[in-house]
């Protein structure tokens, strides 16, 4: 890296030439990156590498309205009467973990329904860290009960109108929702769920 | 007042020179090209705060976004953490695939971070420490597309044009060694506008194409956009008042105020009759941004800070400069 210039009091980074026409070449492209980018969504894709473009992807912030408020969540497979109650993940998801930037929310902003192996790998997460937790607390003789599958599972809060006086958002169990607001997104199959079940001893 | 008579062919004149010729030919001047007014426009001498500013405080507005990463090291970068598997087929969520680092490796990484970024905005050898910060954000935006956001993405680029800056030479530990070793050495005012140019530009580049965005989105068909924004774990005590306080038509105006801002910001801050107006409207949008969607105050730090360095009145940043040297 070269030294300050400051010859006539103006100090400079580099002295010109070949760098510094460099330098500028790749300011110029990251700029018209970032705008084409903003403008039409992929398009920076199309012209730079993926690694690069990526970096681009900045200024498209907010573009649509919300149609609703969106928050997901686990529900977990209880072998012992056959039946699904929530689980909190939040432990395992420790970053922002009380607002929508954290990871597990996050997941399922790039992620849906199609994407079986995403989900799986999610599922696997989920239920190692949930039952060795749940391993872990028996021991200690804080109950704990291990689960044998879990559903993740999308909320789709309705959004008021201005006006409306709707109560400060908290975030609620699950079970206080009604079910025309739940969505299911992803479940342990039943029969890997009887399975897992079975080797928990139940 | 003495009337002035024209002066005949050849006759001297005591005060006013010799007559012009009628057919004086015309001074010999250069005709502007592109590249000289550019060339120009990137040399001419720029107020050093201009980079002073954005090096003190653009590295503290990342490293406090990160600050809740990192404090998870572990659970970002590491198989201690949940980490989305290597997708088969290239896609725009995973530009490219890096492994998970060993827990160590991601609390070393972690520490560099923090240690880089800390040394920029104290400009401690700054232009070396910004590229070594641009290379952990570049890693941690790549690493983990779950945990990346717009500072995320953006913050590599304002460190790499930094660390290609003639930043610190003004204020930092490098500008106070360089005065102890030399006290006579005169500490410039003045960078060459190349590097503030960049910013200068990015910051319009970046709205205007982001009011694009918004036009091709909802912000043109949905009067109550901002209003739709309000409701989720972004909300803070004063979007819940603002909510309950503010009718539907002021979510309007102030939609369109923000909307006229980033469509016009080439022009706004262009010309220099609206400059200060915008900058003003653009720092008030990101105070507001950030009070009422909390997670979003860092990112609204760091545009604040661009927005002051890049367009702060030249006046003010000589004056401040000025009694920083009497200090």
């Amino acid at each position: 890296m070269s030294r300050h210039h400051e010859d006539d009091g103006v100090a400079r980074a580099w002295g010109g030439g070949v760098v510094t026409k460099a330098l500028g070449v790749v300011a110029v492209v990251y700029l018209a990156g970032v705008w084409s980018e903003a403008v039409k969504s992929g398009t920076s894709a199309r012209w730079l590498p993926a690694p690069v473009a990526y970096f681009t992807q900045v200024a498209a912030l907010f573009p649509g309205a919300a149609r609703v408020t969106l928050d997901y969540r686990v529900e977990g497979y209880r072998c012992r009467d056959k039946s699904w109650s929530e689980i909190d993940v939040r432990p395992y998801f420790p970053i922002d973990a009380d607002n929508k930037e954290n990871r597990f929310y996050r997941f399922f902003h790039f992620y849906h329904q199609a994407d079986d192996e995403m989900m799986r790998a999610l599922e696997a997460f989920v239920l190692h860290h949930h039952n060795a937790d749940a391993i872990d607390a028996a021991a200690a003789g804080r109950g704990g009960e291990q689960v044998g599958g879990v559903r993740f599972v999308r909320l789709k809060l309705p959004i008021g109108a201005p006006g409306d006086g709707e109560p400060r958002y908290e975030r609620k169990p699950l079970d206080a929702y009604p079910d025309e607001v739940r969505e299911r997104i992803f479940a342990t199959p039943k029969a890997q769920r009887e399975e897992r079940c079975a080797a928990i001893g139940h | 007042m003495r009337g002035d008579r024209p002066l005949k062919k050849g006759e001297p004149a005591r005060d006013k020179g010799i007559a012009p010729r009628a057919d004086a030919p015309l001074p010999q001047t250069h005709v502007p090209t592109v590249v000289g007014l550019l060339s120009r426009w990137l040399g001419a001498p720029e107020p050093v705060l201009r980079l002073e500013i954005i090096r003190i405080a653009a590295p503290l507005a990342t490293l406090g976004f990160m600050s809740s990463r990192l404090a998870h090291a572990d659970e970002w970068l590491s198989d201690v953490g949940f980490q989305v598997p290597r997708m088969a087929i290239p896609d725009y969520r995973q530009p490219l695939y890096l492994s998970p680092l060993s827990p160590t490796a991601a609390w070393i990484l972690a520490a560099v971070m923090v240690v880089s970024g800390l040394a920029v905005a104290a400009g401690f050898r700054a232009r070396g420490a910004a590229l070594v910060f641009a290379g952990t954000l570049l890693y941690v935006a790549l690493a983990d597309r779950l945990a990346a956001f717009t500072v995320s993405k953006l913050s590599p680029a304002v460190m790499l044009a930094l660390a290609a800056s003639p930043c610190g030479v003004r204020f930092g530990v490098d500008a106070w060694r360089r005065r102890r070793a030399d006290p006579e050495a005169p500490l410039p005012a003045h960078v060459a506008a190349a590097s503030p140019r960049f910013f200068q530009v990015l910051l319009p580049v970046f709205y205007s194409g982001g009011a694009l965005a918004k036009a091709r989105g909802d912000w043109l068909k949905n009067p109550i956009l901002l209003f739709t924004h309000l409701h989720d774990s972004y909300q803070t005590a004063l979007s819940w008042a603002v909510l309950h306080v503010m009718p539907g038509w002021a979510f309007t105006v102030i939609q369109a105020v923000v909307f006229t801002l980033e469509c016009g910001a080439p022009v706004w801050f262009a010309w220099k009759r609206t400059r200060g107006v915008a900058l003003v409207t653009a720092i008030a949008m990101h105070a507001l941004i950030g009070l009422m969607f909390w997670p979003v105050r860092w990112f609204s730090l760091l545009m604040i800070a661009l927005w002051c360095g890049a367009y702060a009145p030249e006046a003010w940043l000589e004056r401040a400069a000025a009694r920083s040297t009497r200090m």
